[in-house]
Order: C-alpha cells, then structure tokens, then sequence
C-alpha cells in the first residue's frame, strides 16, 4: 500500500468527533431496512464512548496533557491535536524506543496506529536525522570540488580550463545528489545496526516485566484544549472547569484577554476546515495546514492582533521575512471585540462561552513584500 | 540589440540633457561599445551572475576578473557626454507662493507624464516632478522671486539653485519622503501622480452615486441587524452539553457548520455587484478617509496626462520613525481600503484593458462610451471605421479570451486565499531606506477547505470530465 492511501486511511476523519457514517443501506422497497435503519440511527451518537482523560501539570505554567497512548494517538489521528512531548509533534517516542531497543519483535507498522513510514519503516525523525546527514556529506563533496577549483587557479589555469572544470563539477555534483536520493534505503538500514547498540542507561527505560514505561505524554496548548471541551466534547472536563484551571476565578478582563483572542482565532479556521497548529517556529501564532502536516506543507501564517493596535514597522517587517522565507502567506488576523470589556469578563465568569466568544468578530489582511521592478507588466 | 528597447528614463542619469532622439542614439552607441567589447575577447567578458567568489582566494585571476568587471562599467560611462548643450536647455522657475515651478518653453519627453499646462502654454510642475527632473538633469533649477504678473521683470531676479538649495525648499519631513518614493517609482519606469490630483477626464471604477432614499437606508439598517441576530440564535445550541443526545451529524461537513457559526467574521466584496454595495454603504456611513498618496501606472507608452484612466496601484507613503505617523491599524486599513478606486486586480470577470474601458465610468457613463464620443465629434467619419475596427478586435479578443485556462476549484480558491481582493501599497520610509509592502483584504470566513473524502472525488471527477 502506497503511503498516500495509508495516510488517507489513518487520517480520514479531520475531528476527533466522527459524523455518523456507518448507518446501513436503506432499501427502498424493503420497509424491514426501513426499521433496521432508523433503529441503527436511534442508537447512534457521535459523541465519544469514553471521553480522552486529560492531566493538568505544572504550578506556575500550567501543561495540559494526555498520558494514555492510545488516547495520544487518537487526538493525533483525528485533527491533529497536540504535540508529543519527546518527539517533533507526532507522539512517536515510544514506537521509535521499542523499536531501537528491540522489545516488540512485530514490526513497526502492524502496531496500531504508529505506522509512519511503511515501507522503509522509518520514523520521521529518523527521516530528518538522515536527511541532515546526506546534506553533511553533500556539502563535504562540495567544498572537495572547491578546492579542485583553487588548485587549478592558482597553477594559473586559463579562464577557459576554468569553465570546463565547472562544468564537470556541478555535472558531478549532480550525480552525487542523485545518488543519494536513489540510497536513502540503504543509508537507513545502515543507521538502524549503528544505533541498536543498548546503552546502560536504556534499562531504566523499562519496568520489571521488561516493557517500556510510558515516559512521553502529548501536550495540548490551551486553546487546543478549550476547543476539545467547549467545541467538540472530547475530554473529560466541562469548559468550566478548564476556564478555572487557565485562571484564578477572579481574574481580571486584560488576563484572559489574549487567551480569548487566541481561541476566537483558533475556532475561526478550526471551523473552515482549516488544521491550526502552533507557529512558534515561524515566529507567528498559527499555521495553517489544508489537512494536516503529513499531507502538505503549511502554506498560512497567521498573527493575531487587536483591530485598534499598531505595531512598529519591524515588527511587521521580520515576522514577514521569516515567513516569506519558508514559501508562506503571512496573514495578519485582526479581533475586534463587539462588547464591552465589563460584558466579556461577566460572560467568562458566569461560563458563558458561546455568547463570548460570538461577540468577537474577525478579519483578515495578507501582508506581501512588494517588489516594484516585479510588478512592472 | 538588446538594449535598444529599454526605457530610457533608466538611463539618463548618466548622460542628462539630451531630447529623446538624440538621447537614443548616445546610448545605443555606449551600449554597442560595451556589446563589441564582450564579444571581442571572452576573457574580458563581464562575469556573469551565477557563482559567487566567497572570499579573496589570492590569485591572480580572481583579481584580473574583479578588475575587468569594474573597468568594463567605467569605460562604458566615461565617454559619454554629462552636460546639456545650450539648444536643448530648459528652465524651471521655482514659484514660492504656489509651492510649484513653471516652465516658460517646456519641451523634452517628461512631458507626456508630468505636469499641466495651462492657457499661455507654460507647464507648471508639481515640487516633487521638479526636484525629481532637476535631479536628472532634465531641466535647470532656478529660483524666481516675482511670478506672473510682469513677465519682463523676471529673468533678472533669477538663482540658479544647487541640489541642497532645492532639498532645502521641501515644506516638510512628509513631502521629502513622498518625493523618495515618488523618485523611486519614477526612476523604474512607472508614473505617479497624486491621489489629491484629479486628472482632467476623472475616471472612476464607480458610477456616480445615487441617493439612497432614507427608507432605502433604513431596511438596510434592519436588515444588517437581523443578519447578527440570526448568528447568535443559531451558534448556541451546537456547544450546549446536550447537542449530540438530540442531533446526529452524518458528515464531517455538517459538524464544521455547527462549528463555524460562532465566531463572526468581516465581510469582503469580492466581485463587481458587491464592490458597488460597499461603496454605496460607504457613502451612507460617511467614513472618514485617510488618505493614500500616489496614484500609480504601469509604465506605457500612450499615457495621457488629460484622461489617464484607472491606475493600476495606489500607494500611502509612511514614515517609520515619525513618531506622528503609524503603521495602519485594522481599523484605518478598512477605510483605506474602502477608499480605493484603481484597476481592481481580482475582478476575475474583467481581464483585459478593453474591459476596464467599459467598466470604468466617466462622468457616469462607461468610459468606452465616453471615448467614442470624444472621437466621434471630433471625427465623425473616420470613427465609423475606428468602431469596426475595435468592434472587430474585440471580436477577436473576446474568443481568445474562452481559450483562457480555467483552473479547478481548488487551485482557485487557493489563490483566492493568497493573493486577496482589494489591495494597495504601503511605501515605508526609513531613514532614505524604501521597502514596499502589497496589503491585501482576505476572507477566510467565506472559504472551507474542510476534507470530505466522498464529495471531494466526485468534485475532482466532474472537473475532469470538462
């Protein structure tokens, strides 16, 4: 199977709450699957049998997070919720450790739900780890093919033998890069005996039966959070309840004010369709994927601020930068908030969070270098 | 020769003075020179873009290929002439009282994109057209004490004025950073004029407003009401604890419409029927304006400074360490963007410059009505056969226009999303630095991107079989 199809099979639903999808074939002149039908509707629900169990860590920062593994994998699956705390966002620490310490003898993707990379049975990681390497060694051949060059220069090769030697160079330079591409297999396979080497300190890593402890938990951002228990009830605590955790019960308007804002956002694409993550690594608050990291690059940016506010240039100028260097939109997603201040706290306090955050209203503007020797015809 | 269809406004820097033809001629010969030089040795070739040197390698080559490049670009301006020869001279009086310098015998190609000139056939420049063709070497400064009235008395009171005079003369900090901006844009090609400056013939994408009736005003009043009203009836239920006891979502798009009820966000006109509502509401709501600086064409030959027609871009010049100006809030950027009356890039129903004529209003009526009014009093017969003519190419155009490529949906909505609707430019000065950025209106409440496997296929495959 194709790693698009098996992607297409793991991620088929965008939110952890599933649409009915199940119900039988209604035949139309069998009234008997008439009844079998609205019987199988009767009892469906798409609310969740058993409701993701979250664990709030933490004194002074508060961490949001899910310790079971299936339950890790299951907001992961369905909507890409939360980040696994000992891996880069998908919770995959414990699949690689078994794997490296050779505890479970199945392989790796007829465990449930951790087939990342079927067929080369490769961990993201590891994919990035090795792609780091090629690039190492790319580089090394480079600066090799460079020194050729100023040999030649300095035996006072004419400008012409100069050429030719390019030539051949960046011929060869793409051979090499070629190759690589065509090795990534073997170099994986290679790595893999390198690092199956137990090290002492691996035996704390398990328990008295011999497994692994369940070291990584997934950790949830707020808002993540408040969207699985206000939008979609998916875990096991009421907003309220999670409202009181995020803040003392007699917080003041300007301290929840940017968590409000953060959530109005985050629901606004959440609720397009769109898959929010955090942008921490482009310097912005979110971005945007069409489906979900495995599927494509993100190609929004988005910075959320007050609708009244001004920031200095510079500000606006290196977010740009940043994002325009990875081939993204940077969207500048204004709030502005429809009632007053006293109104919003009073709402907050008394749980109301649908009137809250109905009286916000966002919009959007797409901030693009301009380049006027570009735009000349 | 490659050079030859350049715009030579680039180039004048380095050899001002010269009328158009003559102009030509100098710099293909420069340029020529350069050519033959290329091709005479390729060892003494300019180094072409590609790979960098990083770092002094210390030998020789490298320097005699330093060498060469820099001495290539010295020989070609070094024998070219850098004064204005007496034939062609023109004169610019600066005009205190009026902030604007008058040219008695205009000649010379800015002509055709700057200034206005009046009944007695002088031209009166703008501060900044002045500067800007003093700068170039186009026209010769002069400061005059006495304007207008007695016509003998003024070449006696004449100063020839240096740069740092002239840059002396601006009224303020804004005025100088507009005059960068406008320079710069100037120096690539493009034409500018003031937003504040209406052409002659003033062209509008808006035909001229009618009067809404106060009843009219009203029921849009309500009906703007109920449309909030109804979002927050329907946005409670979905998050209420007992939404999936009583309802049944049987696809995943049914549940992101429950979903996307509540948050609520700002409408964005997005083709021609909704650009002319929003402007309409405008005029009811009597938004206050700030005002955007330049108006801006893409550089073409047949400009005409009369009847210029929709600009292509509009930009607001902003200084970044002037402490009273700041970068737009959400807020001023809306009214900016309200206020906006250009070639509206993402009208994706009017695609070429025959459209805009008839979608641009003069005086209330389309603007390719207008021209042919024009042209019909002046020549009656000759437009009989101009109409056929244009009739004919539009004919012609408008059937290679179905040729156009039409994308999927998806590949449209993507670029809906990134490159926006209504849009204008925001120059930002920093100490002499100028850096352009586009802004451009979004809506991302009017698009779902949400994945439904079934109905996502079925789309794909209809869009095929076309």
């Amino acid at each position: 199977m194709s790693k698009g199809r098996v992607n297409q099979k793991r991620y088929k639903y965008p939110l952890p709450i599933h649409p009915v999808d199940d119900l039988p074939e209604l035949i139309l002149h069998n009234p008997l699957s008439w009844l079998y039908w609205a019987y199988r509707y009767y009892k469906s629900t798409n609310a969740l049998n058993d409701k993701v169990h979250v664990d709030f860590i933490g004194d002074t920062t508060l961490h949001i997070t899910v310790q079971d593994d299936k339950q890790m994998l299951y907001l992961w699956n369905n909507g890409f919720f939360g980040t696994g705390q000992f891996s880069r966002s998908e919770p995959t620490w414990k699949a690689r450790t078994e794997a490296r310490l050779g505890l479970n003898d199945t392989p790796l993707h007829n465990r449930g739900g951790t087939k990342s990379n079927t067929e080369t049975e490769m961990t993201l990681e590891k994919v990035t780890q090795q792609r780091r390497l090629q690039r190492l060694e790319f580089k090394k051949e480079r600066a090799k093919l460079e020194r050729e060059l100023l040999e030649l220069r300095k035996k006072g090769g004419h400008i012409d033998e100069e050429n030719i030697l390019l030539e051949k160079q960046r011929e060869s330079l793409r051979k090499f890069k070629l190759k690589q591409t065509e090795d990534v297999g073997i170099v994986a396979q290679q790595q893999d005996i390198s690092e199956s080497n137990l090290r002492d300190e691996d035996n704390n890593l398990l328990d008295e039966n011999g497994d692994l402890l369940p070291l990584e938990s997934l950790e949830l951002m707020p808002v993540e959070a408040m969207f699985l228990t206000f939008a979609l009830p998916v875990l096991d605590i009421s907003p309220a309840c999670l409202a009181g955790k995020l803040f003392q019960f007699d917080a003041k308007y300007k301290d929840i004010h940017s968590f409000v804002r953060s959530y109005v956002i985050y629901h606004h694409y959440r609720s397009h369709g769109w898959c929010v993550r955090s942008g921490i690594k482009f310097g912005c608050d979110y971005l945007l994927y069409k489906r979900g990291p495995p599927f494509q690059h993100a190609e929004f940016c988005v910075m959320g601020l007050d609708h009244d506010v001004s920031k200095d240039y510079t500000w606006y100028s290196s977010i740009a930068r940043v994002v325009g260097g990875a081939k993204k939109t940077f969207v500048l997603c204004y709030v502005e908030r429809l009632i007053s201040e006293q109104e919003a706290i009073a709402l907050w306090k008394s749980n109301n969070f649908t009137k809250l955050f109905n009286s916000f209203q966002v919009g959007e503007v797409l901030y693009k270098r301009w380049v006027p020797g570009r735009n000349r015809d | 020769m490659q050079f030859a269809g350049k715009k030579t406004d680039q180039v004048t820097t380095s050899n001002p003075g010269f009328e158009e033809e003559e102009e030509e001629e100098e710099l293909q010969q420069d340029w020529s020179q350069l050519a033959s030089l290329v091709s005479k040795n390729a060892a003494l070739s300019l180094p072409k873009r590609g790979e960098k040197d990083y770092e002094p390698d210390g030998t020789n080559l490298q320097d005699l290929l330093l060498y060469n490049a820099s001495k290539a670009m010295f020989d070609t301006i070094s024998d070219s002439i850098r004064d204005t020869t007496v034939k062609s001279e023109v004169r610019g009086y600066y005009v205190p009282h009026k902030h604007q310098a008058v040219l008695l015998k205009p000649k010379g190609s800015f002509m055709q994109t700057m200034g206005r000139a009046d009944s007695t056939g002088e031209l009166w420049l703008d501060f900044h057209e002045f500067v800007y063709l003093a700068e170039r070497g186009t026209i010769l400064p002069y400061y005059r004490l006495e304007a207008g009235s007695n016509k003998s008395s003024k070449h006696e009171t004449e100063i020839l004025l240096s740069m740092e005079d002239l840059y002396s003369l601006f009224s303020s900090q804004q005025e100088m950073d507009q005059y960068f901006v406008f320079a710069h844009l100037k120096r690539l090609g493009f034409i500018l004029k003031p937003s504040n400056q209406e052409a002659a013939v003033k062209t509008s994408f808006f035909p001229l407003k009618k009067q809404r009736s106060n009843l009219q005003a009203i029921t849009w009043r309500l009906l703007s009401l109920f449309k909030i009203q109804e979002l927050s009836l329907f946005s409670g239920f979905f998050y209420s604890k007992w939404n999936f006891f009583f309802r049944k979502y049987t696809t995943s798009p049914q549940l992101y419409q429950g979903l996307n009820r509540l948050v609520r966000s700002v409408a964005v006109p997005k083709n021609k029927k909704e650009l002319l509502d929003a402007q309409s509401d405008r005029e009811f709501q009597k938004v206050k304006d700030i005002p955007l600086t330049f108006k801006v064409w893409k550089p073409h030959s047949n400009f005409k400074k009369r009847d210029p027609g929709l600009p292509d871009f509009q930009v607001f010049v902003y200084n970044k360490n002037d402490d009273l100006q700041h970068f737009p809030t959400y807020k001023e950027l809306r009214s900016m963007f309200s206020s906006l009356d250009y070639k509206f890039e993402f009208l994706s129903e009017i695609e070429d410059d025959d459209d805009w004529e008839t979608n641009s209003y003069v005086e209330d009526i389309p603007r390719k009505e207008y021209i042919h009014k024009r042209s019909a009093k002046s020549q009656t017969e000759k437009s009989e056969s101009s109409m056929k003519a244009s009739f004919q190419k539009k004919t012609a155009q408008s059937s290679t226009k179905k040729k156009r490529k039409a994308y999927p949906p998806h590949i449209q909505q993507n670029r809906r999303l990134k490159t926006g609707y209504r849009s204008f430019i925001i120059a930002i000065m920093d100490n002499g630095l100028i850096s352009f950025v586009k802004m451009s209106e979004a809506d991302f409440g009017s698009e779902s991107v949400w994945y439904t496997p079934n109905t996502q296929k079925k789309v794909d495959q209809r869009w095929k079989k076309h």
